[in-house]
């Protein structure tokens, strides 16, 4: 009796390792495929490629004219905090 | 029982008690006085060293985009044994495996059909190319209810650079670097170039290793895991770089290369207030994607080196904040000193130094010296300094030493001492112009930030931090202020009068940024002709290195131009330079939302005025 669970149990282990075996290779995989992914998600991301892509048309940009982008200033230091008036400027929109 | 059965049965007993005295004799023997060797034999034969191996880091830049990671790649591995053994003949495998791998079945089959354990099919497939593999195999199993065997894909990486050609120069390449340690050859991934080389040990990690025993059919039997060493991966670099400069910076240079063809062109961004590169392009440039190019000659030595830190060149103009500087620093003139120029032509040392056409006055003051930059104006600034004095200044503003970038390869460019062979009567006079003395484009951008800054020499970084996988911080790259050059009186009143350089009046009016009040120095130095042979009447550096705003200096930016192909009244540093800084600066001050701190002139009118700049 003792023989046959000892054998019994010696089986289990053994099961056990092939499933943590199983599991490590499934990470790694996911490891892997996660790295492949951020890889090419860098690659479609990147600068340049959206530079390409802008070139080639396929994403559509509108230039910002200087007229229309105002710049916010820093707010001028206030006693209460959140009173504080942030003021805006465009030098060629005001003229 | 009779006597004789008996006597039998008694021999027929001592043979069996003999027999198995001997068997258990012999089986002491092994287990036990042979223990050791049989068990190192067992182990031999199942017990494996299996490396785990570490993950290098990756690069990023400033605001976290990936400039260079690892491409998870198989090698396809083939154990000719397992073939043999199993139902599938190597042409079968072969046949299903062709498509995919995209190698000719007849080819493959020679490969399979081998006695050897590891022979690889292929190096480098993709996990895409895998998984087609893996299907292909899996059809063909279900199909003809017999497994292929003896087939495996070995994990392997690939470095693998995203922007291509975009900061080839700073990221550089990896290698692989061969050794051999008992009689055992093996290879490793070493940084060869670039910031991988640099940050080589902080980027490798270290891999790890296990001992596993495997049964007959080369499965690992994990319960009898013996010794484990994890592996450590390799840190992660965060560079000062802004990608989003660095296009910026990176297009105007392709402009600049493509209509001037020079030999070299360089260009360099900095934070003035703390030595942060935030661009650095060059140009001829490589793609370290494929540096098999390189076999075919198309990438030659030349584009793979980072020459805003290796090439050196004579300055010309741009080195004259040097004198200016220091005269003012050590208050032997004020902006509104007249200096005697001689009229444009200045004789000393039985040699005549002239001045451009138009700064041919008898006086200037210093204001106008900077302004107009004239030669003999700076030659007389460097003699009232004195021979010892100007060159302790050269050496303060980090000429002739190593800015200590983490860069391979920095050159420290070449200063003579007034004690050295190398100076002679008429250096006094040509040093101060951006003569008889070598610099590298780094240290003339560190130099004009010091002039923008305050006076204060900083250190150029190119590494803001070493980070781990969750982003924590392992080291951080604090910015280093290597000394106070000039005072920063000095330096602001020298600040006033190369804004005016960048004016109707300067030598770089098409340097001026819309909007933005913009200082700088234009460069147009001749090219020294080798083994001293003097100079090439047409052949040119020009470079132009500027700041903005004037009042509160957020960035400052270098282009140079070695050798550019134009004409001869159009071949000055305010012509070829300065329209390409004033491009990349009107970009980065939108990009960087800087206020603009002037009344904008029109496009139209700033490009009249720019043809009449040098």
């Amino acid at each position: 009796m003792g023989g046959m669970t000892w054998v019994y149990y010696k089986n289990q282990i053994v099961n056990r390792g092939g499933e943590i075996k199983a599991m490590e290779n499934e990470l790694a995989a996911l490891g892997r495929k996660n790295e492949a992914l951020t890889w090419r998600i860098a690659q479609l991301s990147g600068c340049a490629a959206l530079q390409k892509r802008l070139d080639e048309g396929f994403i559509k940009m509108v230039k910002i004219a200087p007229a229309s982008i105002v710049h916010v200033d820093f707010p001028h230091p206030a006693g209460v905090i959140g009173s504080e008036i942030r003021t805006v400027s465009n030098s060629v929109a005001r003229r | 029982m009779n006597k004789t059965a008996k006597v039998r049965a008694i021999f027929v007993c001592f043979g069996l008690v003999c027999a198995f005295t001997g068997f258990s004799a012999r089986l002491v023997y092994l287990q036990v006085h042979e223990h050791e060797k049989f068990e190192r034999l067992a182990a031999e034969k199942h017990v494996k060293k299996q490396i785990i191996a570490a993950r290098r880091g990756v690069i990023l830049d400033t605001k976290g985009e990936l400039l260079a990671a690892n491409e998870p790649l198989n090698n396809v591995v083939v154990d000719g044994s397992v073939v043999a053994a199993g139902k599938v003949t190597p042409s079968e495998i072969a046949s299903v495996l062709a498509g995919p791998l995209k190698i000719s079945a007849s080819k493959l089959k020679e490969k399979i059909d081998t006695s050897r354990k590891y022979v690889v099919l292929k190096k480098g497939i993709t996990e895409a190319e895998t998984t087609l593999l893996t299907q292909r195999m899996e059809e063909f199993q279900a199909k003809n209810r017999k497994p292929i065997r003896g087939i495996f894909f070995e994990p392997d990486t690939r470095r693998v650079y995203p922007n291509s050609e975009t900061l080839c120069h700073v990221l550089g390449f990896i290698g692989e670097k061969r050794t051999r340690f008992a009689g055992v050859e093996e290879s490793e991934r070493v940084g060869v170039e670039g910031v991988e080389r640099t940050m080589d040990k902080w980027l490798r990690g270290y891999d790890g290793f296990r001992y596993i025993e495997r049964d007959r059919t080369g499965k690992e039997i994990v319960p009898y895991r013996g010794q484990e060493r994890p592996s450590r991966d390799g840190y992660n670099v965060r560079l000062t770089i802004d990608m989003q400069l660095q296009h910026i910076v990176e297009t105007e240079l392709e402009g600049l290369y493509k209509q001037y063809r020079p030999e070299f062109a360089t260009a360099i961004m900095m934070d003035p207030k703390t030595g942060r590169i935030l661009a650095m392009a060059n140009r001829p440039c490589f793609d370290p994607n494929d540096l098999t190019k390189g076999e075919t000659d198309k990438i030659k030595p030349e584009a793979m080196k980072n020459a805003a830190v290796i090439n050196v060149v004579e300055p010309g103009s741009v080195f004259k904040i040097v004198p200016v500087s220091a005269s003012l620093n050590e208050k032997l003139v004020d902006l509104d000193t007249m200096i005697n120029c001689e009229g444009g032509r200045f004789f000393y040392g039985g040699k005549i130094l002239k001045d451009h056409g138009h700064c041919d006055h008898p006086d200037l003051n210093v204001f106008d010296v900077v302004v107009k930059s004239s030669n003999i104006g700076c030659a007389k600034l460097g003699m009232k300094l004195g021979e010892q004095r100007f060159y302790e200044y050269v050496r303060a503003f980090g000429f002739g030493e190593r800015t200590g970038i983490n860069l391979p390869g920095e050159v420290p460019g070449i200063v003579h001492s007034p004690k050295s062979a190398g100076w002679n009567v008429l250096t006094i006079t040509r040093m101060p112009m951006g003569q008889g003395v070598c610099v590298t484009p780094i240290q003339m951008i560190a130099a004009m930030s010091a002039i923008a800054n305050g006076g204060h020499l900083m250190m150029p970084q190119i590494v803001d931090a070493v980070v781990d996988e969750s982003g924590k911080s392992i080291v951080d790259f604090t910015p280093v202020q290597m000394r106070e050059v000039v005072s920063s009186e000095a330096a602001a009143k020298l600040r006033s009068a190369l804004k005016d350089v960048v004016s109707k009046r300067g030598t770089a009016f098409g340097a001026a940024i819309p909007g933005y009040s913009t200082g700088g120095k234009t460069g147009t130095a001749n090219i020294a002709k080798p083994n001293g042979g003097g100079y090439y009447e047409n052949r040119y550096v020009t470079s132009f290195v500027g700041f903005f705003p004037v009042d509160d200096p957020q960035v400052v930016c270098l282009v140079m131009a070695y050798d550019p192909k134009a004409a001869e009244n159009l071949t000055y540093g305010g012509l070829v330079a300065g329209p390409s800084f004033s491009r990349i600066g009107e970009q980065t001050a939108h990009y960087l939302n800087i206020s603009p701190d002037l009344e904008q002139a029109s496009p139209e009118a700033i490009a009249k005025l720019a043809n009449s700049g040098r």
